[in-house]
């Protein structure tokens, strides 16, 4: 007979590596900081924030090496400040810090599925229980995540400009996508755990 | 499940009645009928919540029975 593969490959393996390999970076960038009192170019906070101005009407003296005929050039008007202060730091942590909790918290629930099905086995209620609760975080998080980032990102160019423009949320239809499909997948998984244990009692 | 239990526990198993009518051991039966004493004790102690055709069909062969001998339904 030939030799059943483990059902949780590759996922397990992925999950343990997406999970903690970031982790261990995080950690190290936490270190860091901490050891250079709170210097935060570990997070790459220490970048410019800009805000893109308005593109100026289609000008006749911009040239554009390679640029085909029928088309004109533009110039794109943008405001950088290379000094954050705190409130400028603030809006950019919260601005990144969703999208990032979102993606933390799918690989750590990722890793703890794999780990509880192998410990517990594939079909068995709790299982089916954290597939669920994964799939309510992307579907919440592919939704939250983005207008709070786009909130956050607004203030901030509000720190910039004084008319900053509302960049809508960027949602991510395949998160979205995958958080309901592990809703539903959690259902059937559900259906077969009572299949399971029916089978478990015949005789 | 409760209904699901309900439903398994209307089904009475009469296989400690048929084996001693029979003066046959569990252990015996599980050798005739090449079933396991662990299932064959779930099923004499009603705790099976299914029964295959090919079980019943090698009870009664061992047992000289019909399944209405092994199998009663209870109100419950």
């Amino acid at each position: 007979m030939a030799k059943e593969r483990d059902p949780l490959q590759p996922i397990a393996s992925a999950a343990y590596m997406l999970f903690w390999f970031p982790a261990i970076l995080i950690g190290l960038a936490l270190a860091a900081t901490i050891l250079h009192k709170g210097d935060l170019s570990y997070f790459g906070l220490n970048r410019p924030i800009c805000v893109d101005g308005q593109a100026s009407r289609p000008g006749i003296d911009v040239t554009f090496p390679g640029a085909r005929p029928g088309t004109y050039g533009v110039t794109l008007q943008r405001v950088c400040d290379e000094s954050l202060d705190a409130g400028q730091t603030f809006w950019v942590l919260i601005g990144r810090i969703p999208g990032f909790v979102l993606t933390m918290g799918a690989f750590f629930l990722l890793w703890r599925l794999t780990v509880h099905a192998a410990k517990d086995g594939i079909y068995a209620s709790p299982v089916a229980g954290r597939v669920r609760f994964l799939g309510w975080w992307l579907t919440a998080g592919a939704v939250i995540a983005p207008v709070a980032e786009s909130f956050a990102n607004f203030r901030r160019d509000g720190t910039l400009v004084d008319e900053p423009t509302w960049q809508g949320p960027d949602i991510s239809l395949p998160i979205l996508l995958t958080g309901l499909g592990l809703i539903t997948f959690a259902r059937i998984m559900r259906i077969g755990v009572r299949m399971s244990q029916d089978l478990e009692g015949t005789v | 499940m409760a209904s699901g239990e309900n439903e398994t526990q209307a089904i009475a198993v009469h296989l400690d009645r048929l084996l001693s009518a029979r003066g046959m051991t569990l252990t015996e039966l599980a050798e005739r009928v090449g079933i396991t004493i662990v299932n064959l004790s779930i099923l004499k102690n009603g705790r099976a919540k299914a029964i295959r055709f090919s079980t019943l069909v090698a009870l009664c062969e061992a047992l000289e029975c019909q399944p209405g001998d092994l199998l009663t339904y209870r109100r419950p």
